[in-house]
């Protein structure tokens, strides 16, 4: 196999480069909202994850309170 | 020959190898430190080659020990066909990767891997173009279903140094800190 020796490119060089390759080569679309993704955001803000939290707590102490007694 | 398995951590590494080799498979520590990888062997072309799977790391400029390994055991099989492993859904910073590897003149191919959850995600990369830029072949695949793993073995012997010249003056230049155009380097 031929040997190559390249001169090593500098940090700034490399992600300069990395940038030109992926806007060639990389095409993001708009992304396909999933139940997931809905789950996952409603968990993350205060305003509906602290219900969700709540609720979330409420179901476990119910479910232990029908099983194994309060 | 050896091959071996370069990514960052988490990219479907260890699923490749488990889908390439068999049960001959050995789990050793590194010498003198704590860190371990996984040699193994397959079948390519008749041959039995060996395989490894080298520790995670995201760059070639150690950051921890076990960044540290991945480099030394690099240095240590000059003769290696190296398969980068990339997460198909953030390609960037898995190029930062194989750019390094190509740079220091390792024959190399790039396995655009979690190619299914790029597509969940609405990501379109255009192989062919990719597979010219770099002068390497790209394969997208799915290791965890074993999408695409025949074609990359299949491609090995395809992989050859390739000079970075070459690289940038395909992709159009490159621009150093000072924020000089140029078509080489240096």
């Amino acid at each position: 196999m031929q040997e190559v020796t390249n001169v090593p490119l500098s940090v700034d060089e490399r992600w300069d480069l990395i940038d030109k390759i992926s806007k060639q080569t990389v095409e993001f679309g708009a992304r396909k909202h999933t139940l997931k993704d809905a789950i996952a955001e409603l968990t993350v803000k205060p305003l509906t994850g602290i219900p969700v939290a709540i609720a979330v707590i409420y179901g476990f102490w119910s479910f232990f309170c029908e099983f194994a007694g309060p | 020959m050896k091959i071996l398995l370069m990514g960052h951590p988490n990219v479907g590494k260890s699923v490749f190898f488990n889908r390439l080799t068999g049960a001959k498979v050995l789990e050793s520590n590194y010498p003198g430190t704590t860190v371990d990888f996984t040699r193994g062997w397959m079948r390519l072309e008749g041959e039995e080659v060996e395989l490894i799977d080298v520790p995670g790391t995201f760059s070639l400029e150690p950051k921890d020990r076990a960044e540290e390994v991945a480099v030394k055991m690099l240095a240590e099989h000059k003769d290696s066909v190296i398969v980068c492993v990339l997460d198909a859904s953030k390609i960037e910073r898995g190029l930062y990767l194989a750019l390094e590897i190509i740079e220091r003149g390792y024959p190399a191919l790039v396995a655009l891997n979690m190619w299914d959850a790029a597509e969940d995600k609405n990501i379109t990369i255009d192989v062919e173009k990719l597979e010219r830029i770099l002068g390497v072949p790209v394969v997208p695949t799915t290791a965890i279903s074993g999408e695409g793993v025949k074609e990359l073995v299949s491609r090995i012997h395809e992989a050859a140094p390739v000079r970075i010249e070459k690289i940038i003056e395909t992709a159009g230049g490159v621009r150093d800190a000072g924020g000089d155009e140029r078509a080489t380097v240096r």
